[in-house]
């Protein structure tokens, strides 16, 4: 039914992002940098090492729903302004991929992941609580498209396609089976 | 072919999107154009509202005489949907066949075949229908107290499909089914300048002693109200204006077409920017103790004056639109300064940012823009949710023109290619429903 879903490459370098952020590390980042805001840029940056999809795919040249720039603002507002003064500063000095291995970020990071695949942010002093971003939000999460499924009270799936086999995995730039 | 109108020298106008000279045209434009390249979200959303307008226009003015100020459209001489879907399953009315009065119309006298059949709000259903509003969210009554009837209307190509592959029936729907086939109305094709399916929903209004009928496009019409819940049948002549125009198009690339909505330019306010001194169709500004938006309390009669409804648009017209508007109603008002056209307003055009095969597609419905539209005559109650003063739309609960559709299907339970008209089917059964 579905030709254009998502590989399972797509997905594993999605979860090697998410495992990666969440691997404990012993040392800690060195501040060399002045201080600066993280920019939507480097946000981009982050949001597709951390998902393993591609920015064309998050950040659509033709985006009505703007949702990257929803998730943007809520890290921007939700995180301690010192942790994305760090983050800034190394974002100016290392690759995500070096900075996903550090204890600094790793909550950051994956929060970032969170937002994407479950439209949810999830407290930084309590991992037990998250909260749906909004009702865009809801709908948005990757998560939904990787598994072909839905969330309650929205689809986009036509009338009984529930009776119907799922599709192959497919990568959804490429428009080729994995 | 009707002649073109070359339009492009109006004193004054600045052109606010790349279409100069403008032409109108009888011409049905198949595809749009894209005026900055690469585009962006607000180029590419004035392309579309453009091309809604040079479609709007292509089905409504009159192109034979420009001159005159009202005028009956092409599309109002298209066939109904009740003509397509009859109540025995029987094959659809010959393209171009009047619509067939009720008892209750032809004992008014002789039979004036000029005028329209317009049911009414009483026949309540639970689908999409052209007697109701969505959902069953309830009828809209005017200022007058005059319930406001609908009529949905098909072009030829759209018709021929349906009849074509005996879609008007129940078993003919199911048949297809079977057949493994999908349902796919055909598109605009620009190559071979051949012409998609086009769906028209129209809104009209009772006109009465309060209404300045110079600024509405006019039918004469029997109004029909089917008995139901006690209350008796009836049917009585009217003049109707036009209130609220869905025009639905399948461009050509387009596979979740294009959807555009019109109104007319009195229905009512926004919510916030009231002018207390202007007559509205569905508003009332000395009205202190009435909620806006909200459907009237059932039972609903159409037989007798009603309590008014009082709506207002959630949603203002985005400015780039606004501006749209205003050149094509200053081409209008500068061809013939008392034509009705130029008091309609394009409210947007809803349009895929993504189109793919919507049965193949992760994002079926091609990611449209803007998310939400709503026609205050046609959606007036599910344009949102106010709260303190604050708006907010949800997704398939707030109008979404390309999100509600997409969920149609015909009786079959199979994807209706964005149409509920298909749901209306009967059974070729005797008694069948």
């Amino acid at each position: 039914m579905f030709n254009n879903y998502y590989s399972r490459r797509q997905i594993l370098k999605g979860s090697a992002g998410l495992a990666a952020t969440s691997l404990l590390n012993a040392c800690s980042f060195n501040i060399l940098q002045q201080t600066t805001d993280l920019t939507f840029e480097e946000f981009q940056i982050i949001s597709v090492f951390v998902t393993g999809f591609d920015k064309e795919t998050l950040f659509p040249p033709l985006d009505p729903i703007q949702i990257g720039k929803v998730y943007y603002t809520v890290l921007m507002e939700k995180t301690p302004k010192t942790t994305l003064t760090s983050l800034a500063k190394a974002m100016k000095q290392h690759s995500v991929e070096q900075l996903s291995q550090l204890n600094d970020f790793t909550d950051v990071l994956g929060n970032v992941a969170i937002m994407w695949y479950l439209g949810q942010w999830r407290d930084l002093n309590d991992k037990n609580i998250s909260t749906v971003i909004s009702s865009m939000a809801y709908t948005q999460g990757l998560a939904w498209q990787v598994a072909q499924a839905h969330p309650m009270g929205y689809s986009e799936f036509t009338f009984g396609y529930w009776s119907e086999a799922p599709s192959k995995y497919s990568n959804v730039n490429q428009g080729v089976g994995a | 072919m009707r002649k073109l109108l070359f339009l492009g020298f109006v004193i004054g106008l600045e052109p606010v999107f790349a279409i100069q000279p403008f032409e109108l045209s009888a011409t049905i434009p198949l595809s749009v154009e894209e005026s900055v390249s690469p585009p962006t979200l607000e180029s590419r959303q004035k392309d579309f509202d453009g091309m809604s307008w040079k479609t709007f226009l292509a089905l409504s003015w009159g192109f034979e005489e420009p001159k005159q100020n009202d005028n009956q459209t092409l599309w109002e001489s298209w066939l109904d949907v009740s003509q397509i879907f009859k109540e025995n399953g029987a094959p659809p009315d010959d393209w171009g066949t009047p619509q067939t009065l009720p008892a209750a119309c032809q004992a008014l006298g002789e039979v004036d075949k000029n005028s329209k059949l317009l049911t009414q709000i009483g026949k309540t259903s639970p689908v999409i229908s052209a007697a109701n509003e969505p959902f069953n969210s309830g009828p809209l009554i005017d200022q007058n107290g005059e319930y406001t009837r609908f009529s949905i209307s098909v072009n030829l190509p759209m018709y021929n499909y349906i009849k074509n592959n005996e879609l008007y029936n129940r078993e003919g729907q199911l048949a297809f089914k079977a057949s493994k086939q999908n349902i796919n109305f055909p598109a605009h094709n620009s190559a071979t300048g051949q012409e998609g399916a086009i769906m028209i929903k129209a809104a009209w209004k009772i006109l009465k002693n309060q209404d300045d009928t110079k600024r509405f496009h006019k039918i004469n019409a029997y109004v029909y109200t089917a008995a139901e819940n006690g209350f008796p049948e009836s049917c009585r002549k009217e003049t109707l204006g036009l209130v609220g125009f869905h025009l639905t198009y399948k461009a050509a690339g387009m596979p979740q077409w294009v959807w555009a909505t019109f109104e007319q330019v009195d229905n009512v306010p926004d919510y916030k920017n009231i002018n207390k001194s202007k007559h509205y169709n569905y508003f009332n500004p000395n009205c202190t103790i009435c909620e806006v938006n909200q459907p009237p309390a059932k039972p609903w009669n159409p037989s007798v004056h009603s309590a008014p409804t009082q709506a207002v648009r959630f949603s203002p017209v985005v400015s780039p639109t606004k501006e749209i508007n205003e050149y094509f109603q200053t081409i209008m008002n500068g061809l013939n300064p008392n034509t009705v056209w130029q008091y309609y307003m394009l409210i947007s055009s809803q349009w895929a940012t993504q189109p793919s095969d919507p049965l193949h597609s992760v994002q079926p419905t091609g990611v449209p823009a803007p998310q939400f539209l709503a026609n205050t005559a046609l959606e007036t109650y599910i344009q949102g949710v106010e709260n303190k003063g604050v708006i907010s739309q949800v997704p398939n609960v707030s109008s979404s023109c390309v999100l509600c559709h997409w969920n149609a299907t015909s009786t079959a339970g199979q994807a209706s290619d964005f149409t509920y008209t298909l749901s209306m089917a009967k059974s070729r059964q005797v008694g069948g429903k």
